[in-house]
């Protein structure tokens, strides 16, 4: 009876499915989401204006949902101060107007509608088929609405302004993929680990240097959906687990001392045990001190050698953020958009690295010599699967990661579009981001390199950088001290994150750790001057967000993602001073930390 | 009237059980007092006076629309507001230049149990952020001061009063979430009976609030309640393409003593019921006559035009309208109108009311502050910051975690002695209708209130949003429903208007938005009958209602 219905349905409609579909193993009956979806993105092909064009019909539409259940515990210096636990279902609902060629998107109001809405988000937790198609119905029709608006204001833009030169199509075709896992859920002792985390969180109890901390565990167990009127059909387990950390001191002279850490799994079952959290808990307690000790350094120029987290985090940023184009869209003539594009742009088939580095993103891998790789996925959010891209070989620059949104050259998509961006498009993102050196030698010889070009060059010290802060944990305001320290050094427009852990290597190979220091015209073009990289790699897995310098503390989408890199040495990299403001000490002391314990 | 309210449950009775100094009490005296001797004894400037805060949140939030749940929230949050005063009571950093409202507090998440070491550290830290941001504009207001002409209120920045001791322990709230959603959602169905309720929902919010307080004058206090409330919304779009709106609500402290589903699933069909008239009623049309406003719309009118311009710091800041600042011992309203602010009594006819409270945020036991008698205004509401001829607070500062307190209203009631029954009201209107030789006249039943302009610059026009609204007809014909009403016209024209009230009080039980952040309040009203008021059409959204029909009954 009910497949009877379910058929009449479909056949009213017009919409014709493969027979595998109505079998008794349909996963459509078995899942009301999938089904809601299914049958609210069916009917909504008919959506057009009464008396309107037909290019005010939708074209194409698709359906993403995430159910997400997302607990998260804070704790500071041994207890407590937040637990929670949200279920949601945030749809995200694309309608495109127009054709392949030409449609709403990219428009500098695109995806802005001046009417009312009625739909409301997040949809519908409990799984009740009506009133999860309630939902989409009144999310279709906001989408639609706003995407009939967009089109007519991006048609009304272009009457008056010059024809662009380049006549891109706005939107791809993508391969039809069907594939629906099966999705289970953990169940997991959320007392214990509020528990754990508050015990975590004391570890910075017995340092006085840390004046304020915290401990944070997340554990998102998200399913994500995407249907589409191509015919694509998804369902897989997107789960995040990570726990977090931070700490802050003061110098002497009242500078303010920061440090981070992140460690991320799929499940909470992988992320580290209780030993290694509270050993890199110490380590990052110990390296607080030891910055509020340590001496404000001073501006350098000279050669300057990446440990492998380092460089890893410093490709995150040169690499990550300028693989990638981002199209610029339709505008008043009267209207400037301000937008930060790909120093890359128009360079493929150039050097941009030494010719013994290749780069290769892929997010279809699990693990690397045996760590996890948080960079996996298995299809991206335009429901495209994750595909494996070579992007520099031998140093010279192939291509770039795309989503379905057509760019010069660049006409399909490649698997990356991993946020909803702006002007009704998606972004694209690094997964796995693998920086191979064909050439390599120990690290300890590069420290010895580093410490002969000092010498050659008559240097005091060189720097060793083991750590920078990223993903940023520092205010806007900082940013936009880094953001016009690189831009007026001649460096990106784009800043990239300060190092954390910085040391002057002395001739005699004694380290001396240093801090308050930035980057000073750092740009992908000082990628050309890296001399050598070591034999020995790491993993660097973070939560990206989208956002500048994957500042933290962003709301919004995140993507896991892993940069594999060697240690690098640059010839020549110039730092200077942060200039942070000052803050007198407290003048109150701190309270006694053993007393009432 | 006044004798009734007189009889109710008061607070006061509810405390006797008074109990020890908790705690979290004992942890926040002991750092307030470490820091305080420190800052007074090295501070440049010293502070004078500190308090700290803590407000013990617990909250559980329940949504649901046709017959499912639409969300589910849980959250449970210490909030630690911290306030450092520098200088002197004379002059300090809390000193209002050109309307700007300093903020000094950075409110900081506590830890949840009473763990020493922790919640130490954190106040600490934050104690220092405020004294410096405490100290910094007081430089610079001191610095200033010496550049601009005198302000008109040349009274104090900050109130003596007498320190409060009182421990209450915290309430216990008992909240079934599996018992509370399978309610919700049967409750919800019923809005697929109507089916332009484009967007439907009940919210079911219950709350358990405990508030401590140490300052360095002394007082120590804890006390909390309760706040339970079931919200129906609904919305939908007429034909052509204005947006219209429904609610209804239901507040008390207990969840348990919420109404039972019956009562609630009348007030689903009501809100669904009236949505659905409203949806097919004519527009309304520019007017000027006589109205009747309804109990509840009478509290909302009363709490926005008049209430907020009563407010104490209103008269103090050269930047407000200040348009009752010279008219105490006045007649500001008809003679057989007063007005009581009373946050002492926590029901009224058996409805808990929303502005209730023991003392007030700045530690201000709470009082009924009669502001209107027989028509002439006789006080302002006061918090501690005193303006001239008002020296004292009269326990109306408040304000929400992480925002600086100042004077906002609490339980309003508007008693009369014209009293008439409705019946009688009605005829009043019709003979109003009559003698201003006007087609109509209007009953306001239900409104929602909007936000009010009390700043010198702006419109000095207040904005109650009418909901449901009716043309009452002088010739014995059904009142005609209307949609899309406007209300305009300017405050101080409207108190004059008022020619009756009926003998019966509604209650208008909501949630206040200002300067210093969300309040809960409550307005108690007769119905009034106003000689004048002016409506206008609301402007529509020029959008159309769905393209499609909403989706089919599916398996």
């Amino acid at each position: 009876m009910a497949s009877f219905s379910r058929r009449y349905f479909l056949i009213a409609t017009g919409l014709s499915l493969p027979a595998a579909r109505l079998l008794a193993q349909d996963p459509y009956a078995q899942d009301v989401i999938l089904r809601a979806m299914r049958d609210e993105l069916a009917r909504s092909r008919q959506l057009r204006i009464v008396g309107g064009s037909s290019d005010d019909t939708p074209y194409f539409i698709s359906y993403t949902l995430d159910d997400n259940d997302a607990f998260e515990v804070d704790a500071s210096f041994g207890a407590v101060t937040s637990v929670s636990r949200n279920r949601f279902r945030l749809p995200n609902i694309e309608v495109r107007v127009g054709s392949y060629d030409f449609d709403n998107t990219g428009h500098i109001f695109s995806g802005l509608y001046s009417g009312s809405r009625y739909d409301t988000e997040p949809l519908a937790i409990d799984d009740d088929y009506r009133a999860l198609r309630e939902g989409l119905w009144l999310g279709t029709d906001h989408a639609y609405k706003a995407a009939v608006e967009s089109i007519a204001r991006k048609r009304a833009a272009l009457t008056n302004a010059a024809a662009p030169t380049d006549k891109l199509p706005d939107y791809t075709r993508a391969d039809k993929v069907e594939s629906l896992a099966k999705v289970t859920r953990a169940k997991f002792d959320e007392a214990a680990w509020s528990a754990r985390i508050a015990k975590h969180s004391a570890t910075f109890s017995a340092f006085p240097e840390v004046l304020a901390s915290a401990v944070e565990l997340h554990f998102n167990q998200d399913t994500t959906y995407y249907l589409d009127t191509e015919g694509t059909a998804l369902r897989y387990p997107d789960d995040a687990a990570w726990i977090s950390a931070r700490a802050e001191g003061q110098s002497p002279d009242g500078m303010v001392i920061r440090d981070t850490l992140a460690t991320t799994a799929f499940t909470l079952a992988k992320l580290p045990s209780d030993d290694q959290t509270q050993e890199s808990l110490t380590a990052l307690a110990r390296n607080i001190k030891a910055l509020v000790q340590a001496p404000e350094g001073e501006a350098f120029v000279g050669p300057v050698l990446f440990e492998p987290q380092a460089a890893a985090q410093l490709l995150a940023q040169l690499l990550g953020d300028n693989l990638h184009i981002t199209r610029k869209p339709v505008s008043d003539p009267s209207r400037p958009v301000n937008l930060i594009g790909s120093e890359f742009e128009g360079r493929t088939g150039s050097r941009v690295l030494p010719e013994w580095i290749d780069v290769v993103d892929d997010p279809t891998q699990t693990a690397f010599e045996g760590k996890a790789l948080a960079g996996y996925y298995p299809f991206d959010f335009e429901g495209v699967k994750a595909k494996a891209v070579s992007l520099i070989e031998k140093g010279v620059l192939k291509t770039f990661l795309t989503t379905r949104q057509p760019s010069k050259n660049l006409l399909a998509s490649n698997g990356h579009a991993r946020f909803p961006a702006g002007f009704g498009t998606r972004a694209a993102a690094i997964g796995n981001l693998f920086v191979r050196a064909a050439q390599s030698t120990p690290l300890a010889d590069l420290k010895t390199r580093l410490i002969q070009m000092c010498k050659d060059r008559d240097k005091p010290y060189g720097l060793l950088i083991r750590k920078l802060d990223f993903p940023f944990s520092g205010g806007n305001a900082e940013i936009q001290t880094l953001r016009s320290g690189s831009a007026n050094s001649g460096g990106s427009a784009r800043p990239v994150s300060p190092p954390i852990l910085m040391y002057r290597v002395y001739p005699d190979g004694r380290e001396e750790l240093i801090r308050g220091m930035r980057f000073s015209g750092l740009s992908t073009r000082s990628l050309r001057d890296i001399l050598a990289a070591s034999a020995e790699t790491t993993v660097f897995d973070y939560i990206n967000n989208g956002a500048p310098l994957a500042h933290s503390g962003v709301g919004g989408y995140i993507a896991l993602t892993s940069v594999i890199s060697p240690g690098l040495l640059f010839d020549e990299l110039e730092v200077a001073q942060f200039q942070n403001q000052l803050q007198k000490p407290p003048l109150v002391p701190p309270p006694d930390r053993t007393a009432n314990r | 009237m006044l004798k009734s309210v007189r009889t109710l449950v008061l607070w006061a009775f509810v405390a006797t059980c008074a109990s020890a100094q908790s705690p979290l009490s004992k942890i926040l005296s002991s750092e307030l007092d470490r820091n305080f001797a420190v800052l007074k004894a090295k501070g440049e400037p010293a502070p004078y006076f500190m308090g700290y805060s803590v407000t013990d949140e617990e909250s559980n939030v329940l949504r649901a629309g046709d017959g499912a749940i639409l969300s589910q929230n849980q959250s449970h949050a210490r909030l630690l507001d911290i306030t450092v005063r520098v200088g002197s009571p004379k002059f300090d950093n809390y000193r209002r230049v050109n309307g700007q409202i300093p903020r000094f507090t950075v409110t900081t998440a506590l830890a949840l149990e009473d763990n020493p070491l922790a919640i130490r550290q954190s106040v600490w830290l934050a104690t220092d952020q405020v004294y410096r941001n405490a100290s910094q504009r007081l430089i610079q207001i001191k610095a200033d001061e010496k550049l601009r002409a005198a302000a008109t209120d040349g009274s104090d920045d900050f109130s003596e009063e007498t320190p409060q001791v009182f421990f209450q322990p915290p309430p216990a709230l008992k909240f079934n979430s599996a018992e509370w959603s399978a309610r919700l959602r049967k409750l919800s169905a019923e809005f697929k009976k109507f089916p332009g309720a484009l967007n439907s929902s009940i919210t079911l919010q219950a709350e358990r609030t405990m508030e401590t307080l140490v300052t360095t004058e002394g007082t120590r206090l804890e006390h909390g309640r309760l706040f339970s409330r079931i919200i129906i919304t609904t919305a939908g779009k007429a034909a052509d393409g204005m947006d219209l709106q429904t609610m209804e609500s239901f507040e008390t402290e207990d969840p348990g003593r919420l109404p039972k589903d019956p009562e609630i699933l009348a007030a689903v069909e009501k809100a669904g019921k009236n949505l659905q008239d409203l949806l097919h009623a004519p527009p309304s049309d520019p007017f000027v006559g006589p109205a009747i406003l309804s109990g509840r719309a009478a509290g909302v009118f009363f709490h926005e035009i008049f209430g907020h311009r009563i407010e104490g710091h209103r008269q103090k800041d050269e930047a407000e309208g200040q348009t009752f600042t010279k008219s105490v011992g006045k007649q500001i309203l008809p003679p057989f109108l007063s007005v009581v602010f009373d946050p002492t009594l926590r029901e009224f006819q058996g409805t808990m009311l929303n502005g209730s409270y023991l003392y007030d945020d700045e530690g201000v036991k709470a009082r009924r502050v009669p502001v209107v008698e027989d028509g002439v205004l006789k006080t302002f509401l006061m918090s501690r910051s005193p303006i001239d001829g008002f020296p004292n607070s009269n326990g109306h500062g408040r304000r929400q975690p992480g925002a600086e307190v100042v004077s906002r209203q609490s339980n309003l009631f508007v008693e009369s002695s014209k009293k008439v029954s409705d019946k009688e009201l009605r005829q009043l209107l019709i003979e109003e209708v009559k003698k201003q030789g006007k087609p109509y006249g209007l009953f306001f039943d239900q409104v929602v209130s909007g936000y009010t302009t009390t700043a010198r610059r702006g419109l000095q026009a207040f904005t109650v949003v009418p909901l449901v609204v009716y043309r009452v007809y002088p010739d014995g014909r059904p009142d005609e429903l209307i949609r899309g009403v406007s209300i305009v016209g300017t405050p101080l024209a409207s108190f004059g208007n008022i020619l009756a009230t009926s003998d019966k009080s509604e209650i208008f039980n909501g949630i206040c938005g200002a300067e210093s952040g969300n309040v809960p309040v409550a307005a108690i009203s007769p119905a009034l009958l106003v000689s004048s008021i002016e409506i206008q059409r609301k402007e529509r959204s020029q959008d159309l209602p769905p393209y499609l029909p909403r989706p089919e009954e599916m398996p």
